[in-house]
């Protein structure tokens, strides 16, 4: 089973009564700390919490006093991640306002705490806006990345220590005695880290830094002093939780992150198109900057290339088939969509999607493999079929090479030759979704059940893409996904993964490349 | 210049040594490689003239003379090259391809900055060098001071007057690419990036500073004013009493492309500041020397600069520039030209000169000092 991280949750004294108020806002589950309530018959779903258990924390941000204690120049930030990495089993409690809702929310979602927001009905939609974003970005859990362990006890200098390091950007995993840890441990009040040293939270944290050694830190965070980081996954995929906890939007973030990751994905609350910029990647390390953001991003790091897709050229239009043993998809060499949107495995084979083009149309060809189909009944082919993504269908997204990166064409296809081709705008979506738009394109599907694989076949014009002379060597931006199965078990299949349940992220596409001659 | 394969040196720049033990130890990341004839030193080092003229400014309005202030530069310019006329000495630094970059400084401003009228001076020469006005840049760091001058009024439309940081603390204007790392108190942001104007506008820059006192530096000059004009995230250099000036202004006005670029160094001293540096905290502290100084070498310009604070303090009675004494420190008595919040460090151009910048043995210094009636 695919473990989640655990999504804050509103703590709400009003009774059921004010469900509309809720749901106005666009909140469908609550938790409630009033036992006897009836919610039954509201489209909200109360959760009864034990309010007494809840542990109370300071609302986030950050105290501009500057110099404060003395050794920093820096704004002093309250932040809880230290105490949520530390009482993993104890559920938290905010009382936060404005502001401090998103921030609150961030810091106990990047934390993993179990964590309950009380908050004002005037930042309900807030509330409400910050759970869409963490839905949206919730994947499977990934292991947090450490420089070291830090062995804890529960003095009030441990608690100091360990909220430096947290304001510090030095990342650490919080272990008890006796531990078995294979990286660097430090052990306070033992060697170098003596009682001196811990009763010195600045001295203590300036001597784990030197240890660690700036060059190995998995994050160094450039061009503020109010971000912290938490760092998540693996050499193939990792992910940076950046909290913002000064006031100003943060007017670019240079990032550094150990790893090889070519591709990188940020998101924002609030933005829907948001490309890293001046990604640079070695061989250890990969950076970036996110252009801006206000309190919340999230980068995901991918360690595979950017995809690029190989359109084999072709003197003459062809008819479709749904067949890739036909002599002209022979010769076409195939991409290979193996992962789910969030970079993982997926339940069944690999799809593969095939091009050709010629000098008026993009062909392309999927194949995809399956264990069930989800079809719709009484399928219609002759005209669009709105939302057809809510059964089995393959889609692409083609974009123009140059221009805003957030308009592009949509193109669909079921296992029954069913259809919906549609025009995007991500920033301003169009207000039928784009369906009014019409390409022209045709399909042309096929289920081999006995080979349990359906095909699907486009015959793309050209001209509905961009109103281009397009020539070999041509780039154009490509998006190719794949959904399957039926609710609550749908697999969202993704060719450059998006990391998020969203394929309409066009910062993540890869390359359709026009080979050949023309 | 060539650039350098992308992707392979942003981690791998050389760790300059330090000189002494007690400096900090400085990282310097660049794709750049110098010219073959870098800006600085330039092709007159150890070279300075200064021209003065009593009418340039006038005391009681602070209103440059714009007539005056031609004929200055015109001396200036022709006395350094050597080239009969103020025109064709332009020309042998500038051509009509050049992207240029006018490095004001407007720290002080409105009160003491790069005076529109030098500043409109130094544009009209470099649009009779063929430069369209398009390609010609006056910039600062923040736009705060660079808007109280009013520079669009004295230069043609078409020169953009623009801000590399905008807002404060954003670091977009800056290349990601290009920087010094270094550690000086433990803060955790360790790199100052270079202006993306200066690594991909401009071909080259004419560095336009004021004669200044500097709190932390000693004097603000060619060297401060073209290093901490043009980098990011560089207060966090000073820390209570100390301040590393000393090694870092050099340091980083050796990194390429901005030692490659910086071509010319057109000093306005025709106000000053003796004390309270870089920033006019009273209007006591002004003076005037109606000077307008220009070289190639900013270690020998900063030279000369440093007498001219320092004579000034002299005779107004205040403690030297070179003063160490802890008893001279405070942050709240600014006000007193014997007090200062730093330990100053006007050795920052010695130390540049052992950067390769520039001469700073006086006695290898030719200054050539011109009086306009």
């Amino acid at each position: 089973m695919l473990l989640f991280a655990i999504i804050p949750m509103l703590l709400w004294d009003q009774g059921p009564q004010s469900a509309p108020v809720l749901e106005k806002a666009g909140i469908r589950e609550i938790a409630t700390p009033n036992r006897g309530e009836d919610w039954a018959g509201k489209r909200v779903r109360a959760n009864l919490v034990d309010a007494s258990r809840l542990v109370r924390l300071d609302a986030p941000g950050v105290d501009y006093a500057i110099g404060r204690a003395g050794a920093t120049a820096v704004p002093w930030i309250n932040s809880n991640l230290w105490r949520e990495l530390r009482d993993t089993e104890v559920p938290f409690v905010y009382d936060v306002a404005g502001a401090g809702v998103l921030l609150a929310a961030a810091e106990a979602y990047s934390s993993g705490a179990e964590a309950y927001l009380r908050i004002k009905p005037e930042d309900l939609a807030t509330f409400a806006s910050a759970m869409t974003f963490l839905r949206q970005m919730d994947g499977p859990r990934l292991q947090p990345r450490v420089n070291f362990a830090l062995v804890t006890n529960a003095t009030p200098e441990m608690e100091e220590v360990m909220n430096l390091l947290v304001r510090r950007n030095l990342l650490f995993q919080p272990v008890a005695e006796p531990v078995r840890w294979k990286g660097m441990l430090v052990r306070p009040g033992t060697g170098e880290f003596d009682k001196e040293a811990t009763a010195d939270p600045y001295r203590f944290a300036a001597m784990v830094r030197s240890r660690i050694g700036d060059d190995r830190r998995l994050v160094r965070i450039y061009g503020s002093d109010t971000v912290l980081a938490r760092l998540y996954g693996d050499e193939r995929h990792s992910r940076v939780h950046l909290l913002q906890y000064g006031r100003n939007t943060v007017a670019g973030l240079r990032v550094r992150v150990a790893g090889r990751y070519p591709r990188v994905l940020v998101a924002s609350p609030g933005e829907r198109v948001l490309a890293a910029e001046d990604v640079v990647v070695d061989g250890s390390r990969t950076e970036f900057t996110i252009p801006e953001f206000q309190t919340y991003a999230i980068a995901d790091l991918d360690a595979a290339e950017p995809g690029v897709l190989a359109s084999t050229w072709s003197e003459s239009e062809f008819e479709l088939t749904a067949d890739p043993a036909t002599p002209h998809w022979r010769t076409a060499k195939p991409s290979v969509l193996d992962r789910s949107a969030f970079g993982g495995p997926l339940p069944f084979g690999r799809t593969e999607v095939r091009s050709r083009w010629t000098r008026d149309s993009l062909y392309l060809l999927y194949s995809c493999p399956f264990d069930s189909l989800n079809l719709k009944s009484d399928p219609v082919t002759d005209r669009d079929t709105p939302q057809l993504w809510n059964w089995d269908v393959a889609e692409a997204f083609i974009g123009a090479p140059t221009g805003d990166i957030g308009q592009y064409r949509e193109y669909q296809i079921s296992p029954q030759g069913e259809w919906v081709d549609l025009d995007i705008d991500v920033v301003h979506p169009k207000p039928d979704g784009g369906i009014g738009w019409n390409s022209g394109y045709q399909v042309k599907a096929r289920i081999d059940r006995a080979a349990k694989v359906w095909y699907g076949e486009m015959r793309i014009p050209l001209r509905s893409i961009a109103p281009a002379q397009w020539k070999a060597g041509d780039r154009m931006r490509l998006g190719l996904f794949r959904i399957a199965g039926a609710p609550p078990d749908r697999t969202l299949v993704a060719w450059q993964p998006s990391f998020r349940r969203n394929f309409h992220v066009p910062e993540a596409f890869g390359t359709l490349l026009l080979e050949g001659r023309n | 210049m060539n650039r350098r394969a992308l992707l392979q040196l942003p981690f791998a720049g050389p760790l300059l040594a330090a000189p002494h033990n007690d400096l900090p130890a400085y990282r310097v990341v660049t794709d750049y490689q110098p010219a073959q004839q870098p800006g600085m030193p330039g092709r007159y080092a150890g070279q300075v003239v200064s021209v003065h003229s009593p009418h340039s400014i006038d005391e009681p309005t602070g209103m440059a003379d714009a007539a005056t202030v031609d004929q200055m530069l015109a001396r200036g310019m022709t006395a350094l090259t050597g080239h009969a006329d103020a025109a064709s000495a332009w020309r042998s630094f500038f051509n009509a391809s050049d992207v240029v970059g006018v490095k004001v400084n407007c720290s002080g401003a409105p009160q003491v900055c790069s005076n529109p009228v030098v500043v409109g001076a130094v544009v009209r020469n470099l649009i009779a060098c063929g430069i369209e006005p398009r390609n010609i840049y006056i910039y600062e760091r923040f736009l705060d001071q660079l808007t109280s001058p009013g520079y669009p009024k004295y230069v043609p439309e078409g020169v953009h007057v623009t801000a590399i940081e905008v807002p404060r603390r954003s670091i977009r204007g800056y290349d990601p690419r290009t920087y010094v790392e270094v550690d000086f108190f433990g803060e955790d942001d360790t790199r100052s990036n270079l202006a993306r104007l200066v690594t991909g506008t401009f071909t080259k820059i004419v560095n336009v500073p004021n004669m200044k006192d500097h709190g932390a530096a000693g004097v603000t000059g060619c060297l401060k004013n073209i290093t901490y004009g043009n980098f990011s995230n560089v207060a966090r250099s000073h820390r209570e009493e100390k301040t590393n000036t000393l090694s870092f202004i050099g340091t980083l006005a050796s990194v390429e492309p901005l030692r490659s670029k910086t071509v010319l160094h057109v000093m306005d001293g025709l106000k000053g500041v003796w004390h309270g540096g870089p920033f006019v905290r009273d209007p006591k502290f002004v003076f005037y020397p109606k000077t307008i100084t220009v070289g190639t070498d900013p270690v020998a310009i900063d030279h000369q600069l440093l007498d001219v604070i320092e004579g000034e303090r002299r005779k107004r009675g205040a403690v030297s520039v070179w003063d160490r004494g802890p008893e001279h420190l405070s942050e709240k008595r600014s006000l007193d030209p014997n007090f200062n919040p730093f330990i100053r460090e006007p050795g920052h151009i010695e130390f540049a000169a052992r950067q390769g910048l520039g001469v700073y043995d006086a006695a290898k210094i030719r200054h050539t000092r011109i009086e306009v009636a």
